[in-house]
């Protein structure tokens, strides 16, 4: 323990010097010596002592007892006066001074010790007793405080005063919660600034935000917030277990301990501002810090533990106090409140009142609730209404808040201050009654929508009430046996029953036996899960004994504690549109069958564009069930694209209901592309308004192909028929040509179609004997052969029908120009014939020879044996002839079947035929004229020359036997022709130069029966013995062997021409080329050309045509004659054959030139043995041509018999 | 006396040149075919052969190819009656060219065969 310190305060300086040493002696501390009053005061105030030593006589203004007074009063230090002596007076003074001792000098240490202790004690006892009482004093005060029924912030200003005032502190403040934080409640004694910065404790982060613990709790800052928060360690000597934290001395604290011993970030304002003395006392009620009292001090060791431990009692009782104090407030204001809000809900109880009534109560409610009743206003605007105590008016201290029914605000309450309020830190007003303004304007809109719900109830019920009583439906309710409670009157017009017949009458009883199971069985089920039965269908009896159908929905019903008591029905008598479903049903299937019947997919839409329904036609064709397909729309089957097109397409029947027909590629199931035809009709409801469309859908794919199949064989036939030289026609039952092809309209002349058959083909008015019609039109095919009477050509004719698929029959008739095969059958069949011949002869002349050289070799012997004059010579002479002439035919005979050994060989024929010539001059008799006419440049011919030699030769006998007994002339002509493709009967001949050799006579002549024959073998005409009947057809063969022709041209008794034509390999005109190749002499005249072969006319035409002519051609001498007499002056020139049925060229010639004399007119011929120059010219002939007829001939004479006739 | 070998398949023919040639002093010998013809040739050689062309058993240019091939010095008249499938004159040049020295078409007359069968047998 330090010692004691004493000042020691004494005028007489060795007196003091005295006391001085004599305390130390005792062992005390002497602070100082004061000489005087004002001094003493100051060294006290300087450093504390103790004990004052005071001599009561001072020097100076103020002497010892005044001045121990002032220590005493300001200081509290004991002062022990010392005195020499004592007056009464002096002595009365000091006692009031309350001196803690005297002291008369002289006095002894001992003496003086005693008295220092004791002052000293009692000093120090006086000291706490004081101490105590104030503290008792504090508490008692504190105590009053609390139990008054104060505002809260006078009461706490008053407690502040309070402990400041009666335990001496410079500042004491409390803290209480506000919300998250713990500002200062009041202060006093602290600088203004200071609570200011400090107010609140909350840390927060730069953006201003709380700073939160990891639980979320605020975090406090400073030594205040580890006193609220707890986070006080009582094992350091600045906490106390109460959760206190006190210091005497913070400069010290600070430099003392660590942050980690602080707990937590400290502000340092308490020291910066210099308070030494801190204690911060947790208020607590229960185990809850509310608050906190805070006690500081400039001055050094302010506190106790024992003072920090009162202090912790007094927060208790504080904590408790207030917060008893606010649950009462709190209380009290709930209660005002409750009672506004239960006036407000009690109005409802009110039988009928009226929601403005409600309103009207409502705003005088309100006030009451307010802290200032007084000068509190309100108002309800609602609904465009305003409702408000008489005194309202619009203030600057008003609070609204909304009134919401069902979700929607619809008017709102305000309440105002008519004037201005303190102001805490709430505003004007409570937080609290603007929670109690939002209650009210909640219950208010409760309120609000349960009265509308109210009067809609009453309404509906109204409403229910008169329907249950009109409706037709039989309305009933029942307990939870079905027994009926209620019934309204339609239940006599359904069952029959008057409605107290019902009551009562089980449910079940009423419904047809069938049903009755079924609804028992509702029952159960709906008893069980609480619920009704909706349009199910049941049948009755009516009390008549008719049947009825009735549809019954339920529901159950319930009591106000929601127990079920039984259900309450509808019944509807739906006997009739059970009826009426029936046949509709009925109706709709037929109609279902009707539509899936239909092949051809259907469907129907509504106008949105889905589809309604679809056939089975239409399930299949695009393979997806009806299902899938209801209720979709195009875009929903197909790409946008597409669906684009048809929706287009519908909106268009849409917006001009009609028809609509269209093609479209679609994609089937099995993913064919199908050409189809939509057909699609839109329809309408019943006032004409567009409803939807039907659309029906037709593959016509296969009837596509079978028209374009068709059309292609159409065209194929058409072609065909185009193409063919056949003539072709078709004729109907009734002989009409439907068709003719293009050879029979050239070959008619025009086109017939239309025209009777008879009249067109063969100018008859009636069927013609040969038709073959009646057979056709039996389905059988006719084919004849028919020679035409119009050009004797000969046609295969094919009668066929054509079946039509209406039954009827065509007839086809194909006519096909034989007239050239037949011929060439004929050659075939003559060809053949020579041939075998020739074959057989080979075979022959071997073994003939054989027979022949005995015979010759004994001939011979015998002939030599016989005598000179004997008649057998005679006879063996002519034997021998006889097998000359037997050797000679087989040496025919053979030439005639050789093929190989002949010598082939380029050769020129005119040399062989002057050979030929001079044989045949030297063994014909004079009565026979020879005239040749041989062509040396004739080009060369591939042949072999005997060949050559023996056909000539053999033309030429037969030409001198056909004039042996009359005598005649014989023509031998040889010279090169051009021959054309029409010139020829043998088709294995080529266009090209031949030499041709004719040898004409101008004997007996042959007929055409004749001359069909003469190229057979071993036919003749000639006496027996005289031919062979070889000659000819060795020639023929011959000549064909070359690729050559030969052609006759022969009348009875007129002679006969051969012409042999055989082909040149080298022409005389290509060897001719070099020279300047006469130009065609052309022109322009109208020619009338006339031949009986047609072949003839048609090349001669062609050739004249060519050359410029204008041609008329006739194939008789009789129609030739007519078209001249018809128009005589119109030719310039007739070329007319010679040889011609009915009249022969010369008798058309004379015809002719009897019309008129100067016509220039040319014959062609075959042969010339008949006329010569000079006799036609006697006729008035102009020239000859002769056959075959050379085009370059033809022109070089037309032109000279023209040119001659205009020169 | 010259010997002559006469070979034909007609024995009318054989009996008509035997005695025409026999006739003429020549000593005749005959056979049927040339098969027989060679036989007898190969026995004793004549003079002269006189044949056929056409004949069974052996053709008349195959009797001439043999004959030529072993007696290259043979004198031959080779006669044909033509016909068959190719005319005489084609085998009656063969024959010629094989070795014949004369030939001739049937029916032959006599002063023409005579004169050949002088001039060979001179």
């Amino acid at each position: 323990m330090s010692k004691t310190q004493i000042l020691i305060v004494e005028d007489d300086a060795i007196i003091a010097m005295d006391l001085e040493s004599r305390m130390k002696k005792l062992g005390y501390g002497v602070t100082g010596v004061a000489g005087y009053g004002e001094q003493a005061i100051e060294k006290v105030k300087e450093n504390t002592p103790d004990v004052v030593l005071m001599d009561i006589i001072l020097k100076g203004e103020i002497d010892g007892i005044e001045t121990a007074e002032i220590i005493r009063n300001q200081f509290d230090i004991p002062v022990i006066f010392i005195t020499g002596y004592a007056d009464k007076e002096r002595l009365k003074r000091a006692k009031l001074t309350y001196p803690f001792g005297f002291i008369v000098k002289p006095f002894q240490d001992k003496d003086l010790e005693i008295t220092i202790e004791m002052a000293l004690y009692v000093a120090k006892a006086d000291a706490e007793r004081r101490k105590a009482e104030k503290r008792q004093e504090l508490l008692i005060k504190l105590l009053e405080l609390l139990n008054q029924s104060k505002e809260r912030i006078d009461e706490i200003r008053d407690i502040l005063f309070l402990i400041k005032e009666t335990i001496g502190f410079e500042a004491v403040a409390i803290r209480l919660q506000e919300g998250e934080d713990f500002p200062y409640y009041h202060a006093n004694g602290f600088p203004a600034e200071f609570v200011e910065a400090e107010r609140n404790l909350c840390a927060r982060d730069q953006h201003g935000e709380i700073i939160r613990d990891s639980q979320g709790k605020p975090y406090l800052d400073c030594m205040c917030g580890n006193v609220i928060c707890a986070r006080t360690d009582s094992s350091l000597p600045f906490f106390t277990a109460e959760g206190s934290f006190w210091s005497n001395s913070t400069t010290e604290l600070l430099a003392t301990t660590t942050e980690a011993d602080r707990q937590a970030r400290m502000r340092n304002r308490c020291n910066g501002e210099g308070y030494e003395s801190v204690a911060l006392i947790p208020l607590r009620s229960d185990d809850k810090i509310i608050g906190l009292l805070q006690l500081n001090d400039r001055r050094k060791n302010m506190f106790t533990l024992e003072m920090i431990h009162f202090f912790e009692g007094m927060g208790d009782s504080i904590g408790i106090a207030l917060d008893r104090q606010w649950t009462r407030a709190a209380l009290e204001e709930r209660m005002k409140e409750l009672n506004c809000l239960y006036s407000i809900s009690a109005l409802l109880e009110l039988p009928g009142i009226s929601l403005g009534e409600i309103f009207e109560r409502t705003i005088m409610f309100i006030p009451p609730a307010w802290q200032f009743p007084d000068i509190t206003a309100a108002r309800i605007v609602w609904g465009g209404q305003s409702f408000q105590t008489g005194n309202f008016r619009e203030t600057p201290w008003m609070q609204s808040s909304k009134i919401i029914v069902y979700g929607k605000p619809g008017g709102q309450v305000d309440v105002c201050f008519l004037e201005e309020q303190p102001a805490s830190n709430e505003g004007p007003f409570l937080t609290e009654e603007q929670h109690l303004l939002n209650t009210i304007a909640e219950r208010l809109g409760k309120i609000i929508e349960r009265i509308s719900a109210r009067d809609a109830l009453r309404e509906s019920e109204e409403k229910y009430r008169s329907l249950v009583e009109s409706t037709n439906d039989w309305v009933w309710a029942c307990d939870l046996e079905g027994r009926q409670t209620f019934a309204n009157e339609a239940v006599k017009t359904i069952l029959g029953y008057d409605v107290h017949e019902i009551e009562g009458v089980l449910y079940e009883n009423l419904i047809h036996p069938e049903d009755q199971k079924k609804t028992r069985q509702w029952f159960k089920s709906s008893i069980e899960k609480k619920k009704g039965w909706k349009n199910a269908v049941i049948r009755c009896r009516h009390k008549d004994g008719t049947l009825k159908f009735l549809e019954s929905t339920a529901q159950p019903s319930f009591d106000a504690k929601g127990n079920l008591t039984g259900f309450i029905g509808i019944d509807r008598d739906i006997t009739e549109r059970k009826r009426a479903d029936d046949n509709l049903k009925e109706n709709l299937s037929f109609l279902q069958t009707l539509i899936d019947t239909i092949p051809n997919p259907l469907f129907y839409k509504d106008v949105k564009g889905e589809y309604l329904d679809v056939n089975r036609a239409y399930e299949e064709f695009y393979g997806k069930p009806r299902q899938e397909i209801i209720g979709k729309t195009v875009y929903d089957m197909g790409p946008k694209h597409i669906a684009d097109k048809y929706y287009e397409k519908d909106q268009e029947l849409f917006q001009r209901p009609q028809k609509q027909t269209y093609e479209r590629k679609v994609i089937n199931a099995a993913g064919e592309t199908r050409d189809v035809i939509f057909n699609k009709a839109s329809y309408a409801d019943q006032e004409g308004k567009v409803k939807g469309l039907i659309g029906i859908i037709s593959d016509i794919t296969e009837r596509k192909r079978a028209e374009e199949a068709l059309r292609e064989s159409e065209e194929k036939y058409r072609s065909i028929m185009e193409a063919m030289d056949d003539e072709v026609y078709i004729c109907s039952p009734d002989f009409r040509i439907e068709f003719m092809n293009p050879a029979i309209k050239k070959r008619i002349g025009y086109d017939a179609t239309g025209e009777p058959c008879h009249k067109v083909m063969h100018g008859l008015d009636e069927k013609c004997p040969w038709c073959v019609h009646g057979k056709v039109m039996k389905g059988e095919t006719v084919k004849t052969e028919f020679v035409s009477p119009k050009d004797g050509k000969t046609f295969h004719v094919s009668n066929s029908p054509i079946f039509h698929t209406d039954g009827s029959i065509s007839k086809l008739t194909v006519f096909r120009d034989v007239t050239e095969t037949k011929k060439m059958i004929e050659q075939l069949q003559q060809s053949q014939k020579i041939l075998s011949i020739g074959t057989l002869a080979g075979g022959i002349a071997h073994d003939f020879n054989n027979i022949l050289f005995p015979i010759m070799g004994f001939g011979e012997m015998a002939l030599d044996d016989a005598p000179e004059n004997s008649p057998l010579r005679n006879k063996i002479e002519e034997i021998l002839q006889g097998i000359k002439r037997a050797r000679d035919l087989v040496k025919q005979i053979l030439a005639f079947s050789r093929q190989s050994g002949q010598e082939l060989k380029p050769l020129k024929v005119q040399l062989i035929v002057k050979e030929v010539l001079k044989l045949i001059k030297s063994s014909i008799p004079t009565t026979i004229e020879i005239k040749q006419h041989i062509t040396n440049q004739c080009g060369l011919v591939i042949a072999d020359p005997t060949q050559i030699h023996q056909v000539a030769m053999n033309l030429m006998t037969n030409a001198y036997h056909a004039m042996e007994d009359e005598g005649g002339k014989l023509e031998v002509t040889l010279q090169e022709v051009e021959l054309g493709v029409n010139d020829f009967i043998d088709p294995s001949m080529n266009p090209g130069p031949y030499v041709c050799l004719s040898v004409a006579d101008t004997g007996t002549g042959m007929d055409q029966i004749t001359l069909e024959r003469i190229f057979e073998p071993y036919f003749t005409t000639k006496k027996t013995g005289k031919g062979t009947g070889l000659g000819l057809s060795v020639v023929h063969g011959i000549v064909k062997s070359y690729q050559g022709d030969i052609k006759v041209y022969s009348e009875p008794g007129k002679g006969a021409v051969f012409h042999i034509y055989l082909p040149v390999i080298k022409s005389r005109f290509e060897t001719e080329k070099t020279e300047a190749i006469e130009p065609v002499p052309k022109g322009t005249e109208m020619i009338l050309l006339v031949d009986d072969e047609e072949s003839i006319v048609r090349m001669e035409t062609e050739m004249l045509e060519r050359l410029g002519y204008d041609v008329t051609e006739r194939t008789s001498s009789i129609e030739a004659l007519e078209a001249f007499r018809d128009s005589p002056g119109k030719f310039d020139l007739v070329i007319t054959d010679m040889t011609m049925p009915n009249m022969t060229g010369v008798q058309l010639s004379q015809k002719l030139l009897e019309i008129r004399p100067d016509i220039p007119i040319i014959i062609c011929t075959g042969f010339s043995a008949k006329i010569d120059n000079a006799k036609a010219k006697e006729f008035g002939i102009r020239g000859f041509v002769m056959k075959p007829v050379v085009m370059s001939e033809l022109a070089k004479k037309i032109r000279e018999v023209l040119d001659q006739e205009e020169g | 006396m010259a010997r002559i070998l006469i070979i034909d398949d007609e024995v009318q023919i054989l009996n008509m040149l035997r005695q025409m040639l026999e006739g003429e002093g020549y000593e005749v010998i005959d056979a049927p075919d040339g098969k027989e013809g060679l036989r007898l040739y190969r026995e004793n050689p004549t003079n002269l052969i006189i044949t056929d062309l056409i004949m069974p058993e052996k053709e008349g240019i195959e009797t001439i190819v043999e004959l030529r091939r072993d007696f290259p010095d043979v004198k031959i008249i080779a006669i044909s009656g033509g016909g068959r499938e190719s005319p005489d004159n084609f085998l009656l040049n063969i024959s010629g060219k094989l070795g014949a020295q004369r030939t001739f078409a049937k029916p032959v007359e006599r002063e023409e065969l005579l004169k050949a069968v002088r001039e060979l047998l001179k």
